[in-house]
């Protein structure tokens, strides 16, 4: 290995390295060290009645981002409350993927009813039930109704 | 549905990156597979600021899977300190007294080879760094007292290619988890297909190593791999059992605590019993899976951004719908594309294209009015990500076995491909004509085990020259199965 590729292989194999700091840092950051003990299975996905993909919340509790999009399947709002939310929002109108913005300028009436497909975490919290059904469904028992109701009460993390 | 120019691009990139580095046109002695995929990611984040899409990092963050990976550092912790205690010395030791009792050699090997499926780990190189060093004496043992070199390679890349797919089936957030959950499976839906299916690649790959005349043995290996001479303290004894007891107790208790926990637990529980220090934890460690799994999981990221995920399901649509592939063609390729590209870990294939193989799975299901073949689909494409990383190249765990054994780097490569090539369409065949295991009764799956330990058990009496109703094989079969049903 010359000189040059060694330095290269060094600096991106450390830089893998630093970057898996970067979830424990996020997670006591915002307050859900326990956040890292996730195992990503998805299975509290099937849990939800509204149809929020809870493993979302623990996305955005890693990544210190309130506006982490959570995917969502089973939320039907009004296009115009939807827009006035977050234009960028995506939504399914007649089963085509699309984002607020771009319904509302192809003229679909505000009162047009929705899908959304994927919802910033501040905002899908306040939708959620706080039903702790994710958490029964986990395997171990994360309490990630605790992150939505931060998020639902304060806009934010702690 | 549209496809941006900018996600065919990214996923072009992707699969010439991933073709270049397995087939060594970029060196790894220059860069290494991580460099590749870090660089990469790089050049796709740029190639999207250049197309005017937003870059949020925190998606980079999103795409990576923590629990494998912390995972994988308490299992090498463990591993090194059972080690370090002498435990696997005393498996070996044990494994040798066992081939010579009832259970006889084939039972042994059955075993052997069956048992990172049996408790499966999140990551199969826990159990491949564990078990290696034991299988490797008692093998080279075996070889030596029957005459024949032939079953040491037989043996280690049996237990490997094993212990590669073994992580799909893991309860303990196993690939199979991330395809149970994003495909809307109930939890565990995948073990049993995917258990039964990895038992037929290990005896695949077993069979085809006993044909495949390019292997070979380095015979100082077979002189030199030895039990330690002397008596091995009683403590070695008590670490093995504490190992496996501890282990077994988990899988049945199933408690609702992080496996990284209780995997640190029992290390420290084990570094007391054989006074291990800190150093021979330290040593076990093995960087390389864990840096490309972390380098994997940013260039899933990458496509994320980039949105060749919703290209990758357009092209497959398309080669579906005007091509004579079909979407049953379409589906085996598909299935097959992480044994064409074996990565160093299967997770970073299922990262990258598990969401376009849901969607292309239910197109499948929609258009050939079959919706179990939607959960052949992707039961098949977890076990042959989960199995793939055997068969890499980039340091994959078929790579170890070849350092153990003396060989030449990659040469274990195609046998080990055939072995995963017949072996995942069981997966399919039993999840679609069966169900899953949340949907099949007991009964049938019992049946179905025992099916299969039997014949597990005659294929590897005749595999090394027995007659094939010879009991020990059979008992180590049933075993096997009855350990799986159980766990």
């Amino acid at each position: 290995m010359s000189r040059i590729f060694f330095y290269i292989n060094v600096g991106f194999t450390c830089g893998a390295i630093a970057f898996l700091g970067i979830f424990p840092l996020n997670a006591l950051i915002t307050g859900y060290p326990w956040a890292i003990t996730c195992y990503n299975c998805n299975i509290c996905r099937l849990a939800c009645p509204v149809g929020i993909d809870p493993h979302g919340f623990i996305s955005a509790a890693l990544t210190n981002n309130p506006d982490h999009y959570i995917a969502v399947s089973r939320l039907r709002l009004g296009l115009a409350q939807v827009e006035s939310l977050d234009p960028e929002m995506s939504i399914s109108l007649r089963s085509v993927k699309m984002k607020a913005r771009e319904a509302v300028a192809e003229g679909f009436p505000g009162e047009t009813e929705v899908t959304v497909v994927a919802m910033k975490a501040k905002q899908v919290a306040k939708y959620c039930f706080l039903c702790a059904n994710c958490t029964r469904q986990c395997p171990i028992s994360l309490p990630i109704k605790d992150i939505a109701e931060d998020l639902s009460r304060n806009g934010g993390f702690r | 549905m549209a496809v941006s120019l900018l996600g065919a691009l990214s996923l072009g990139w992707f699969f010439v990156l991933m073709l270049a580095s397995v087939q060594q046109w970029i060196p790894q002695r220059a860069l290494t597979f991580q460099s590749v995929l870090l660089i990469g990611a790089l050049l796709l984040l740029g190639l999207a600021l250049l197309f005017g899409v937003q870059v949020h990092v925190p998606v980079l963050l999103t795409a990576t899977t923590l629990n494998p990976i912390t995972a994988t550092i308490a299992g090498f912790l463990l591993a090194g300190a059972v080690e370090a205690a002498g435990g696997f010395a005393a498996a070996g030791t044990i494994l040798v007294r066992l081939s010579k009792g009832f259970f006889g050699l084939s039972g042994t090997i059955v075993l052997l080879v069956n048992s990172p499926t049996i408790f499966a780990m999140p990551c199969g190189r826990v159990w491949a760094a564990a078990l290696l060093p034991a299988a490797l004496v008692f093998g080279a043992a075996l070889a030596r007292r029957h005459g024949n070199p032939v079953l040491l390679p037989i043996i280690l890349f049996g237990l490997v290619a094993n212990a590669a797919a073994s992580c799909g089936p893991s309860p303990l957030g196993g690939i199979g988890m991330m395809g149970e959950g994003m495909g809307g499976f109930l939890q565990g839906s995948f073990a049993k297909p995917q258990q039964f299916a990895i038992m037929a690649i290990t005896l695949a790959t077993m069979v085809a190593m006993g044909l495949w005349h390019g292997i070979g043995t380095n015979s100082e290996v077979v002189k030199n791999s030895r039990m330690p001479e002397g008596k091995l303290p009683k403590t070695a004894y008590y670490a093995f059992f504490f190992y496996v007891l501890s282990l077994a107790a988990m899988f049945v208790l199933k408690p609702p605590v992080p496996i990284q926990t209780i995997l640190l637990g029992i290390t420290m529980t084990v570094m007391i019993m054989g006074r291990v220090g800190l150093n021979d934890l330290i040593a076990g460690l093995i960087l390389h899976p864990i840096t490309a799994m972390i380098a994997g999981f940013i260039m899933a990221g990458a496509l994320v951004i980039t949105g060749a995920f919703d290209a990758l399901v357009w092209i497959l649509n398309v080669l579906a719908l005007h091509t004579p592939l079909g979407h049953i063609g379409v589906s085996i390729l598909l299935v097959y594309v992480p044994i064409i590209l074996p990565m160093p870990c299967g997770r970073v294939m299922v990262a990258a294209l598990l969401p376009g193989v849901i969607m292309f799975g239910k197109e499948v299901a929609e258009m050939t009015n079959h919706p179990e073949a939607f959960t052949g689909l992707v039961v098949a494409f977890i076990l042959s990500c989960a199995a793939s990383c055997v068969s890499s190249p980039l340091g994959g765990i078929g790579a170890i076995a070849e350092g153990n054994l003396g060989i030449k780097q990659g040469i274990a490569t195609k046998p080990l491909q055939l072995g995963i090539l017949l072996g995942v369409p069981v997966a399919s065949l039993i999840a679609t004509s069966l169900g899953v295991s949340a949907q099949v009764a007991w009964v049938q799956e019992l049946f179905a085990s025992l099916g299969l330990g039997l014949f597990f058990g005659a294929a590897t009496n005749l595999l090394l020259g027995e007659p094939f109703y010879r009991l020990g094989g059979f008992a180590g079969g049933l075993l096997s199965v009855g350990l799986m049903w159980i766990m």
